[in-house]
């Protein structure tokens, strides 16, 4: 009896214990496991490039220091997760990111933009720098708080590295290349001392005090003009061999030195690339949009108005470039030709890339602040003042050379007229060519607006019809009487497709509008291996069709 | 009779055979899970033309994974598995993103999308799914942007940022039932043995 009465006092007796035990392995539990974190960093900073580098919007992001990845592997939720950074000489403790709440088994994923300051483009070596970054929250003792760090390389402001891809992951030439967008870093219009450089031309070459580019043709070769004539005169040295990377696989030339457009002028001396920017600096700073030609082992600078391009071979200007000393004219024959070489093979074979500088400021990929600094000022007027000769010739007759004559055939006018006629038009790019009914088995065909170089052409069909889908019967009809397929897709008014003829292809783009008898259908168009080099001509006669 | 009704049936025919082709089409389906991650399934639908020539590039795998992941330069991706159809004229490629999701102060979890202009409608009021359509005629693309989160989550809204770039907001309560595991058991191990033992005592 007395066995059962204390029997029975055992089960609830151990119950209980059990229930202590199990509370005590709960709180050994939950706090078992750790916040892991994984980091991907880059493995160099270009100086010359820290405005890019602070923007997480610049290129999706591309340009980060480093990633991380936290997940946390404890048992229970981390409340105010913080994660700091600092670079030692450059960047103080810095708040990272405060997460709130991190939850069992959540992934998180940072990215860090460091702003470093702007005298970072004083850096004139290399060095090895590293990145200390550490993760608390709350309820940590202080002897717990995560620490990491890593390396990485911060190159001098005149270290260009044309590719962060890792050597084993090179697929393409683009690949090499990879970071050819950061070159428009390096265009410094506003630099103080390029801006006194330039000046220096307008006056000195260009004639008149502000001879202000008034943004035609003929002022934009005048503008190559003045620069070449000024490198020339003052019998600038091409520095010669080292260029862009010449085929992939060729890792040797991966960073290059560069020199930045001020020291070019104050050096007298530049690499084909060195000058390429120096043309772009000066040239933005009058105002137009330069663009640079990349080419395997090459590249020389131009600019682009109205849809058109002119270039220029600026090493023309000692012997290493050309092998002799090359006239303004004749250094722009040889650029004009290189542009020619360049649509023609190396832009459909993907080994030429043209970097439109004012375009790659806008999305973020700024240029460098840099200080006045009357030392190179002084240097420019030692090299430069005065011993500078204008000849009013030169450029004259080059430009009369690449612009359009006027035709004396009756369907033919150069076009100074800025609107194409009729209630639906576009607006027409200075110095193209418009045809009317220039093809007789297109019946629908009124005009055919084309760009200087015959690659864009602006196709205006008036169509008899009751709707947009009966308009595109028609013209799909009349298109396939005449051996050619036409493919289009409509979204509303707009409208864009291919034209495939019996050796060749087009793309085009347009919108569809109603006109009295009908429809009109403006199209822009070009062939297909061209298409993404022309977007920017295209978009802008695309958005004034109106 | 015979002639005029062949001609109809012709122009019939003819005004269906039209050669409207679609644009390519780009559709990201993302499913969001509980703890931040993105599946993500890639698809592309590519017109006649473009596929032809785009061939070499679809074929090779290697590619289209390097393409992808300079798509999303900032985030860890894994897991990629690929799927062609010839037929359809377009691919499938799945991965996962880990991390995607951001986490606020208050620990809500954000996704944000890059573009100022970038328009999200709710499409599904029960499954929390919302999309992004973004068109670009000069290059003849659709995208389109289909984000389906948790069924758990809560406080789902679309809000702007102080820079006017829109991201979807929402709370996921968590129960880790299994974290739980030994608390429970103690508890009721601790109230089951109490009330055997205060009913044990009465008897007494």
């Amino acid at each position: 009896m007395r066995d059962k009465r204390w029997f029975s006092f055992l089960i609830p007796i151990v119950l209980v214990f059990i229930g202590i035990v199990f509370f005590i392995i709960h709180f050994i539990e939950i706090n078992k496991g750790q916040l892991v974190c994984e980091i991907d960093s880059n493995q160099f900073v270009m100086p010359a490039t820290y405005k890019v580098h602070s923007n997480n919007k610049v290129l999706d992001g591309k340009y980060y220091l480093f990633k991380m990845l936290l997940h946390n592997n404890y048992r229970k939720t981390l409340r105010n997760v913080v994660v700091k950074y600092n670079i030692p000489g450059y960047i103080e403790w810095t708040e990272l990111c405060c997460i709130g709440k991190l939850s069992i088994d959540q992934n998180v994923s940072l990215a860090c933009f460091p702003k470093f300051d702007p005298s970072i483009v004083e850096k004139t070596t290399q060095s090895v720098e590293s990145v200390n970054i550490q993760i608390s929250w709350d309820g940590i003792n202080e002897n717990e708080v995560i620490e990491k760090s890593f390396t990485f390389d911060m190159l001098s402001v005149n270290d260009f590295a044309y590719t962060s891809i890792d050597k084993d992951e090179l697929i393409s030439y683009s690949d090499m290349i990879d970071n050819r967008e950061l070159l428009a870093c390096y265009v410094t219009p506003d630099d103080p001392v390029i801006q006194y450089y330039t000046s220096l031309i307008q006056s000195e070459l260009l004639k008149g005090d502000q001879a202000a580019v008034s943004k035609s043709e003929e002022d934009a070769v005048r503008a190559l003009f003045g620069i070449y004539e000024m490198t020339r005169q003052m019998k600038m040295v091409y520095s010669g061999a080292k260029g862009l990377p010449k085929e992939a696989g060729d890792v040797t030339s991966l960073i290059q030195n560069i020199r930045l457009p001020r020291e070019v002028v104050t050096g007298n001396t530049g690499l084909c690339i060195e000058l390429s920017l120096l043309y772009s600096s000066v040239l933005s700073r009058m105002g137009l949009n330069p663009v640079i030609f990349l080419v395997p082992g090459h590249a020389y600078p131009g600019v682009e108005l109205n849809g058109i391009y002119y270039a220029i071979e600026a090493t023309g200007i000692s012997g290493e470039g050309l092998g002799y000393v090359a006239s303004f004219e004749e250094a722009f024959t040889v650029g004009m030709q290189n542009l020619e070489v360049f649509f023609n093979e190396y832009l459909p074979s993907g080994t030429g890339f043209i970097l439109d500088i004012n375009y790659l400021h806008s999305i973020g990929i700024l240029p460098m602040e840099l200080d006045d600094d009357q030392f190179c000022k002084n240097k420019i007027d030692d090299i430069y003042k005065n011993k500078v000769k204008f000849s009013n010739n030169c450029y004259a007759n080059v430009y009369s050379t690449y612009s359009n004559t006027s035709d004396q055939s009756q369907n033919r006018e150069s076009s100074n007229a800025k609107r194409f006629s009729g209630t639906f038009s576009f607006d027409i790019p200075t110095q193209w060519i418009t045809n009317y009914s220039p093809n007789p088995y297109y019946t629908t065909l009124t005009a055919v607006v084309t760009s200087p170089d015959q690659i864009v052409s602006i196709n205006v069909f008036d169509i008899p019809a009751n709707s947009i889908a009966d308009a595109m019967n028609y013209l799909y009809i009349e298109f396939a009487n005449n051996g050619t397929v036409l493919q289009y897709s409509i979204q509303g008014q707009n409208l864009s497709g291919y034209t495939f003829y019996q050796n060749s292809s087009s793309q085009w783009v347009g919108k569809i509008g109603k006109v009295k008898g009908g429809y009109r259908l403006i199209a822009i168009s070009v062939n297909t291996n061209y298409y993404n080099s022309y977007i920017g001509v295209i978009e802008k006669i695309y958005n004034s069709i109106r | 009779m015979k002639k005029i009704l062949l001609l109809f049936i012709g122009l019939i025919c003819l005004y269906f055979s039209v050669q409207s082709q679609d644009m390519i089409k780009e559709t990201y389906n993302y499913k969001i899970s509980g703890n931040g991650d993105a599946t993500v399934i890639f698809s592309r639908t590519y017109t006649a033309a473009e596929w032809q020539q785009s061939l070499s590039f679809i074929s090779n795998e290697g590619l289209l994974i390097t393409g992808l992941k300079r798509i999303f330069p900032k985030y860890f991706l894994e897991d990629f598995k690929f799927t062609k159809n010839e037929e359809q004229r377009s691919f499938n490629m799945s991965f996962v993103i880990r991390g995607f999701c951001e986490t606020d102060k208050k620990g809500n979890m954000i996704i944000k999308f890059m573009s100022k202009d970038a328009d999200i409608k709710k499409i599904s009021e029960e499954d929390n799914k919302f999309m992004s359509v973004e068109t670009n005629i000069l290059y003849n693309t659709l995208e389109t942007h289909i984000f389906e989160l948790p069924k758990n989550a809560k406080n789902v809204s679309v809000e702007k940022d102080s820079f006017g770039y829109p991201y979807i907001k929402f709370d996921m309560s968590h129960l880790y039932i299994k974290n739980y595991f030994w608390l429970f058991s103690g508890v009721l191990s601790l109230i089951i043995g109490s009330v055997f033992l205060f009913f044990i005592m009465k008897k007494k």
